[in-house]
């Protein structure tokens, strides 16, 4: 052995934390020849590959089986669910009238519908406040009018439990690195607006009893409100959240929040970077968007952060293309062009406007560089073909007319 | 390196695959939002015993799975307005129900005594199915659920659901360096709990 020349060769430590690699398969070839030299070499490092590859395999057997749930579970199951589902939906219709949520419904209403849901929130909140200041009746006082100062405070500033419970649901809805923006509480108001459904979110707390609780998001969804379809952009949305959130509310929001941006804008500097390394288009969701990272980041950041809150494909196309257009030179222009081919594939298959398949097709053939790219050649193929099916039997339908 | 999401043969010869593709549940979801609430079941049904599975094996009780898959289904429901519909729905689930998991167990941690990781836990609750397996692979079970939660849930995901490094970060919310050294001390531990088991199985290879 000594008279071999000294080799870059592979040590121990580098080894040991390739073979881990190995038996994921996330060890490129290269560095498995690598591998494999070391350990023809290293009984050490062999052994250890030995023991741990027979407990892999062990263990795929051992996960072959589980116990299996008792006789009928997988049938009684959905029905449980969807039971479920329903004795919530009917929860909230039968929710009283004098509940903030209700009296908002009933205003928005009135108001002929032009107005958000949350101001008319607010104001029936406010409604409810006075009132119950002026009534003083003790089985109002136990309603949870969130305009009550005590139990606002209360609620905003979050016991720890409590808000972790919330960060973790959302946690679990979208990841954290998503999570992180845009709501109020996570990102100081002079940095960027966050809409103002999520800040309204903020301020409630969720019951997952069948208790009153308002949830913002899912009144709206049960209540099936639409979100207004005024104008989106930052600016607007930013009037609207000055003109209707309660300052209160916003203070205790804030305090929560600054000590963990500062921790977070590390680790989200880290997600993005590795997000950005990868050629996939689903790890837009890994973005961290507190801190952009090249030419284009931060409009990046809003557009995505619109297009969350979009509410319809062609909104979401809309937010996607006026970002392509402002923003030719943006280094995040590839994964903006990933997202809105997307956008046009799941929009052209609920709509049966001609212009848009062929608005879609013109985009896809324009783009198909980067789109084959972002989706594989295989898939890109298909879904061209199927564009232009469609646009061919639209066509030949309209002839006949 | 071949399409790892949709059928993937790993280290020891096992398969896996994704379910089929999404034009079904992006159907049978705009049907919920527009208002029809039993729409959903087909979801429920098409992805249940998928959750049922990852969930059973993370958190071990039949009980607390149930609590989790209805806990799962419903914030799925709440929430799916916001749902991006050009993504895939399982991946998603998948994340709520193993986050749900986590927490639960992280939960039920703060209530009892810590273990001593050294003592196997008794094994008076386990049913026969375990009495079929070999010595070695009883042992290997009961080490499993020795390890801490976090470990045993990335060391599960990536073996029972076979992701990726980055679809576990993704999931679990994590940086690859963490899933990375998760599982490093996971097989180490079991490695070192196994430790008889091995000396004997490669004494008799």
């Amino acid at each position: 052995m000594s008279n071999q020349p000294k080799q870059r060769g592979t040590d121990c430590g580098t080894a040991a934390e390739w073979i881990h690699l190995h038996l994921d398969n996330e060890l490129d070839a290269g560095r498995q020849q690598e591998l494999q030299a070391h350990l023809d070499k290293c009984p050490t490092c062999r052994s250890s590959f030995e023991e741990l590859r027979l407990l892999l395999a062990a263990q795929n057997r051992v996960e072959a089986t589980f116990d299996a749930p008792p006789a009928g579970y997988f049938e009684e199951f959905p029905q449980r669910l969807m039971a479920r589902i329903a004795a919530e939906e009917r929860h909230v219709r039968n929710v009283p009238m004098w509940q903030p949520v209700r009296l908002a419904k009933w205003l928005r209403k009135m108001l002929g519908g032009r107005v958000k849901y949350a101001v008319s929130f607010a104001v029936a909140a406010a409604l409810i406040f006075i009132i119950t200041r002026q009534l003083q009746q003790p089985e109002l006082s136990t309603t949870q009018a969130f305009s009550e100062q005590p139990e606002a405070r209360q609620y905003a500033e979050a016991s720890k439990s409590r808000a972790e419970l919330e960060q973790s649901e959302r946690d679990s809805l979208v990841g954290p690195s998503l999570s992180h923006f845009p709501l109020a509480e996570k990102i100081p108001a002079s940095e960027s607006p966050a809409p103002l459904e999520s800040q309204m979110k903020e301020y409630f707390v969720k019951d997952d009893s069948f208790n009153y609780a308002p949830r913002q998001l899912d009144e709206m969804q049960s209540l099936q409100l639409p979100v207004a379809t005024a104008d989106l952009t930052p600016d607007a949305l930013s009037k609207s959240s000055a003109a209707a959130t309660s300052q209160e509310a916003a203070g205790a929001g804030a305090a929560l929040s600054a000590k963990k941006v500062e921790s977070s804008k590390a680790s989200l500097r880290k997600k993005q970077t590795a997000a950005l390394s990868s050629a996939n288009v689903d790890e837009t969701y890994a973005f961290s968007l507190s801190m952009p990272l090249a030419a284009g980041g931060e409009e990046f950041a809003s557009t995505l952060k619109l297009a969350q809150v979009a509410r319809s494909d062609s909104e979401r196309i809309a937010v996607w293309q006026k970002y392509l257009e402002t923003a030719p030179e943006s280094s995040y222009r590839d994964l903006a062009i990933g997202r809105l081919a997307r956008n046009y594939i799941t929009a052209v298959d609920s709509s049966s406007s001609t212009k848009l398949i062929e608005e879609a097709l013109l985009f896809f053939n324009k783009n198909n560089g980067l789109i084959e790219a972002e989706m594989g050649k295989k898939v890109y193929a298909e879904e061209v073909n199927r564009l232009e099916e469609l646009l061919q039997r639209k066509s030949l339908l309209e002839q006949e007319e | 390196m071949d399409d790892r999401k949709h059928t993937a043969i790993n280290e020891t010869g096992h398969h896996r695959t994704m379910p089929l593709p999404d034009r079904d549940d992006r159907e049978t979801i705009r049907k919920t939002l527009k208002g029809d609430q039993r729409a959903f079941e087909r979801i429920v049904l098409k992805y249940q015993r998928m959750l049922y599975a990852v969930v059973i094996r993370i958190v071990r009780s039949h009980d607390d799975t149930d609590d989790i898959l209805q806990e799962c289904f419903l914030r799925a429901y709440r929430h799916l307005a916001e749902f991006d519909l050009s993504r895939p729905l399982y991946p998603w689930l998948r994340q709520i129900a193993a986050n749900q998991a986590i927490s639960l167990l992280r939960r039920q941690a703060r209530l009892q005594p810590v273990e001593n990781p050294d003592i196997f836990p008794s094994t008076e609750n386990e049913t026969s199915r375990y009495a079929e397996r070999d010595e070695f692979d009883q042992a290997l079970q009961r080490a499993i659920d020795t390890l801490p939660v976090e470990q045993r849930t990335v060391l599960l995901l990536r073996v029972h659901e076979n992701m990726s490094y980055q679809e576990l970060s993704q999931t679990l919310g994590i940086e690859i360096g963490t899933v990375m050294s998760r599982l490093a001390r996971a097989r180490a531990k079991l490695r070192n709990l196994m430790r008889p088991h091995l000396a004997e199985r490669r004494t008799s290879a």
